[in-house]
């Protein structure tokens, strides 16, 4: 019991999560440029033939 | 520098996985905060190139696998996850937003890895916020040692 206590809270502890109910503009825009950044990526991951790195599972 | 991997398995199921810094001159004009300016932001990306099937355990695990060592291997580095609307993803619960999927798959996969490594020195820090009735979501992965850094740029950045 003990134990499973500690392995939870330790779960607790490594993740943790805010909730911003009214964000300030600064905050949507700071979204909007990680947003931004992610749309790149995307495009260019997807028309990039093959990476030099590669792992198979 | 930017870096990207190909996981792949034999059921036909490939995944891109890219880290992409941010210019630090976009940190400079939130703070001066010396510690805060040391640090370097990446981008983590996934990019689903082929399979359409849910991603299984194992290329989850390898993913996680890629962005800890990453880490590992770069003191100062602080992981940034946006949980993105762009593209689809294949899911079970379809109830669940592609942007609040990805936040919670990525939660899920960084709890896993910590608990099953034994990690006590790397925090997941997501944020969530409500714009216009659409939550969007984002993860910092950072050192414990900087996440007072983190929290101190937050605050900055939420300042009205």
């Amino acid at each position: 019991m003990r134990i499973a206590i500690k392995q939870n809270i330790k779960l607790i502890v490594m993740t943790r999560t805010i909730t911003i109910k009214k964000p300030s503009q600064r905050m949507i825009q700071v979204f909007d440029s990680l947003r931004e950044k992610k749309q790149q990526q995307i495009e260019k991951l997807t028309n990039k033939k093959e990476c030099v790195f590669t792992v198979k599972v | 520098m930017d870096i990207s991997f190909d996981i792949y398995n034999d059921k036909g199921d490939q995944v891109r996985v890219a880290l992409s810094y941010y210019d630090t001159e976009i940190l400079q004009a939130f703070t001066n905060d010396s510690l805060t300016l040391t640090l370097v932001f990446y981008d983590v990306t996934l990019v689903r190139i082929s399979g359409n099937q849910t991603l299984g355990i194992q290329t989850l695990q390898a993913i996680s696998d890629v962005l800890f060592r990453f880490m590992s291997e770069n003191d100062n580095v602080v992981l940034c996850f946006y949980c993105d609307d762009l593209t689809d993803v294949v899911r079970h619960h379809k109830e669940l937003t592609p942007q609040e999927y990805r936040s919670r798959l990525f939660s899920r996969m960084f709890d896993k890895y910590v608990q099953a490594n034994d990690i006590t020195d790397i925090v997941n820090y997501g944020i969530r916020i409500e714009d216009n009735n659409s939550p969007r979501f984002a993860h910092f992965i950072t050192p414990v040692k900087y996440l007072s850094a983190v929290k101190i740029l937050g605050e900055i950045i939420m300042e009205k």
